[in-house]
């Protein structure tokens, strides 16, 4: 198990020291890419536990796994590498997919506030070309980028009915800002291999633009153990109006994704669990915001596995695995034809494995996992590293 | 629990094989794969130019900073400078002697003098003309007018004659960078002294040539002086000190500013020759500038970003230049209001032009857009880019500020250089015209 643990460190040292480039990659398509709204536990086991992780603000019922009041932060860097007219082009995108409180109402009841990642636009494209302009062929530069994506605000409510049936229902608050700008410049010279300061013969060309989405939803959730071993959670969300706004004006109105989750964890042996998801998300009701990009409807799928691991610096771990197999929310071009793309949904594999430990008399957890995840469109590949810390004061 | 633990790895490492093995197909490369639209860039090229005309005569008459003359062999240009010496004192301050311990304070009238010369300073910087290729003979004429205008070139230029010549000076042509002295004649300086009356002093190059020389004027600091040594007797030998008396004018009384000018100038007898009928023409002596009001549509201003913006000027030899002569074209943002009716004065409100330490780089200060040179006795196709131009009038109201640009040179008036270019009244292939190339404005951010 050590050398696991060395397995893992290495990882840790070798992702942080990729070159970081910025390019276009195939998860970045439309509005963004979908982290999946996962906590901890689940993005541990690449969301096979999706149902039944407090720290998942997906299935209100399960938010009564926070017996004691608590907050819970996760910061989740991926380190992207794209194949690209034969080179290798690295991304480095830094995410904090989940921030969550929760407070118990008495023995039976918890409510919690959340803020999640449902689509995260942050990238960053550097395009050197050559094309004619006029009767001259200059080298034009495009730098564009984007930060900020789309936010989902929940305010949920749980309650234990009683020892087989937990209930929830959330309100949800769509938002966002998604901050977008773009730089233009022609140059004769290579600016790839020339650092000579530009003169004015061309200005360089820069837009930018603020869109901001606002939209609600709503979800119900509830988890059920017909017997000890065995436990069932179902989640849906239902969208409510999204409207995308640029300079306050209205631009497009859509709808926000329904959303559609079931689990099932099985208790193999105590405290080993093995568990499986699929969860569902209409993500083609985004459509009407976007002009070439388009959103299809998703499916995932994914199984994990939790289960107490050795004792490390007097602490008990806890050892969490799993896979998932996926599909984007937005098609990535894989072909064009004149001025037309023609797009391909991007579906994506994924491995995970995780590790928990306690502190501070168990009033604090802290989990660590590491994600590999490869993508149908450009060969891509990403590596994630995770850190939530959830702490009960 | 171990074994349990093995199968969790065994399955976790056959799950990343699984993934890791996957055939995966190879997409397309960025731009295609970077999440937003390529950037479409348009060039179009228009007219653009609905008026260009040459304008403003000038700079002002003695504002130029320098004193050129300049004689050519077929005579096109003769251009002659004029030192005002318009007081002298009457009296002077004898020097102490070297055994006396204390200063004669008596103030001795001036009754004869002695070697009266006027001092003047070639312009040692590196615009100043090439030099002269044998030595140059400048000769010194008393070219006081009375009663006239003070900038008539018609009466001054009368006094040019061997009668009024007070002096003359023959000098080496590589001195002629150096200050240098022209002696000058005792009887007409004394009478001038005696008299109360004004001494003018007109130079001209009369060694013949192409010669052109550069002298400093009282504008860039460098003033010029008249030295005699004055006695309180008739007796020329008991002539006291050297004094000297630096350039001033008494006239025109009511405008100070025009005084100073005209402490010394450039005489104008022939200047640069008017451009052709289908020509505009910029720099030169007396100072021209081209006025160019465009008339681009809204649409391309205001609706799309200019990333270039090149305007086309078909150049026409000039027919005084010199193979060395070479022009830095300035080309200025024109901020005068529609309400300024007069193209001339138009032409006078444009951005500042900017320099560098050494004053050989020009720009304008708002644009940024940065002088060219150009050889002046060539023909040739010129482009110029003013898209930083085109952006300052993006969302201006052409009805209230016109879109013009004024060229000019920073030696307009200060040398004969001058550059030519074919008008709107020229063959169509060789008006002016501006290409454009722009990106349309799209909606940014939406993918």
């Amino acid at each position: 198990m050590r050398s696991t643990f060395a397995c893992l460190t290495l990882g840790l040292i070798a992702a942080a020291a990729l070159p970081l480039g910025a390019q276009g990659s195939a998860a970045s398509q439309g509005f963004g890419y979908p982290p999946g709204q996962l906590g901890a536990s689940a993005s541990a086991t690449v969301g096979a536990f999706t149902e039944f992780d407090e720290t998942t603000p997906l299935n209100p019922a399960a938010l009564l796994g926070w017996h004691n009041a608590g907050v819970h932060f996760q910061y989740e860097p991926e380190f992207r590498t794209t194949e690209s007219q034969g080179a290798t082009i690295r991304t480095a995108i830094n995410r904090v997919p989940v921030v969550l409180a929760a407070l118990p109402i008495g023995p039976r009841a918890t409510i919690a506030l959340s803020l999640s990642s449902l689509l995260d636009r942050t990238w960053a494209t550097d395009v050197v070309d050559r094309r004619l302009v006029g009767a001259e062929s200059l080298y034009v530069n495009e730098i564009s980028s984007s930060d900020g994506g789309m936010n989902d605000v929940r305010v949920a409510g749980a309650y234990h009915v009683s020892n087989w049936l937990d209930v929830g229902l959330g309100a949800h608050a769509i938002v966002g800002l998604n901050r977008f700008n773009q730089t233009v410049a022609l140059t004769r010279d290579d600016p790839r291999t020339t650092t000579a300061t530009r003169n004015t013969e061309f200005s360089p060309y820069g837009q930018s633009a603020d869109i901001r989405f606002s939209g609600s939803a709503f979800s119900a959730g509830a988890t059920i153990r017909p017997i000890r071993k065995i436990a069932i959670a179902v989640s849906a969300r239902r969208g409510q109006s999204l409207r995308l706004t640029r300079r306050d004006s209205a631009v497009a109105t859509a709808r926000v994704p329904d959303r559609l989750g079931v689990g099932i964890a099985y208790e193999l042996v105590p405290r080993t669990i093995v568990a499986a998801d699929a969860d569902w998300t209409g993500w083609s009701s985004l459509d009407a915001l976007s002009v070439l990009s388009k959103p299809q409807d998703a499916l995932g799928l994914s199984v994990g596995v939790e289960t107490p691991g050795p004792r490390f610096a007097g602490r008990a771990l806890t050892l969490r695995g799993g896979f998932r197999h996926r599909e984007l929310a937005y098609n990535a071009p894989v072909s064009r034809s004149g001025s037309q793309f023609n797009f391909e949904q991007v579906r994506e594999n994924a491995v995970s494995l995780g590790i928990s430990a306690p502190f501070a008399y168990d009033r604090a957890l802290v989990q660590i996992y590491g994600q590999r995840a490869v993508r149908s469109i450009a060969a891509e590949k990403s590596f994630t590293i995770g850190v939530g810390i959830s702490v009960r004061p | 629990m171990l074994v349990w633990r093995k199968y969790v790895v065994l399955l976790a490492a056959a799950l990343s094989a699984a993934a890791c093995t996957e055939k995966l197909g190879s997409g397309r490369a960025c731009p295609a794969l970077c999440p937003i639209q390529e950037v479409g860039i348009v060039d179009t090229t228009i007219q653009g130019v609905s008026l260009d005309t040459t304008v403003y005569p000038g700079p002002p008459i003695g504002s130029e900073g320098s004193v050129l003359l300049q004689t050519r062999t077929d005579g096109a240009l003769d251009l002659r400078g004029v030192f005002r010496f318009d007081s002298f004192p009457t009296t002077f301050l004898k020097k102490k002697p070297t055994a006396a311990t204390t200063a004669d304070t008596t103030h001795y009238e001036i009754k004869a003098l002695k070697g009266s010369t006027l001092f003047v300073s070639g312009d040692t910087t590196a615009n100043a003309p090439p030099l002269p290729t044998d030595s140059v003979t400048i000769v010194a004429y008393d070219v006081d007018t009375a009663g006239v205008a003070d900038t008539a070139v018609a009466p001054v230029l009368a006094r040019f004659t061997p009668t009024r010549e007070v002096g003359r000076r023959r000098i080496r042509a590589e001195a002629i960078r150096d200050t240098f002295a022209i002696p000058l004649k005792d009887s007409v300086v004394f009478d001038k002294v005696q008299g109360k009356k004004r001494l003018r002093i007109g130079l001209q190059i009369v060694s013949g040539g192409n010669t052109a020389v550069r002298l400093n004027a009282s504008g860039s600091g460098a003033f010029s002086v008249v030295r005699f040594f004055p006695s309180a007797t008739a007796d020329t030998a008991q002539a006291d000190s050297l004094q000297g008396f630096v350039v001033n004018s008494a006239t025109p009384p009511d405008d100070p500013t025009q005084k100073s000018y005209l402490r010394d100038y450039t005489l104008v007898v022939k200047g640069t020759p008017p451009p052709g009928a289908s020509e505009v023409a910029v720099g030169g002596i007396r100072g021209r500038r081209v006025y160019f009001n465009f008339d681009i549509p809204r649409r391309l201003l205001d609706s799309t970003q200019v990333v270039r913006a090149t305007l086309r000027l078909n150049q026409v030899a000039s027919p005084l230049a010199m193979p060395s002569d070479t022009g830095q074209l300035e080309v200025l943002l024109g901020t005068a209001l529609a309400s300024v009716s007069d193209v001339t004065k138009r032409a006078l409100f444009h951005e500042p032009a900017g320099f560098d330490s050494q004053r050989k780089v020009f720009f304008g200060a708002l644009t940024g857009v940065r002088a060219i040179k150009f050889r002046a006795d060539t023909n040739a196709t010129r482009t110029i880019e003013i898209a930083p131009i085109l952006r300052q009038w993006a969302g201006t109201d052409v009805t209230k500020r016109p879109h013009a640009i004024i060229l000019a040179l920073p030696t307009e008036g200060a040398s004969p250089v001058e550059l030519r270019f074919s008008s709107l009244e020229a063959a169509v292939a060789l008006r002016p015209s501006l290409q454009i190339t722009y990106v349309p404005r799209n909606a940014p951010g939406i993918p």
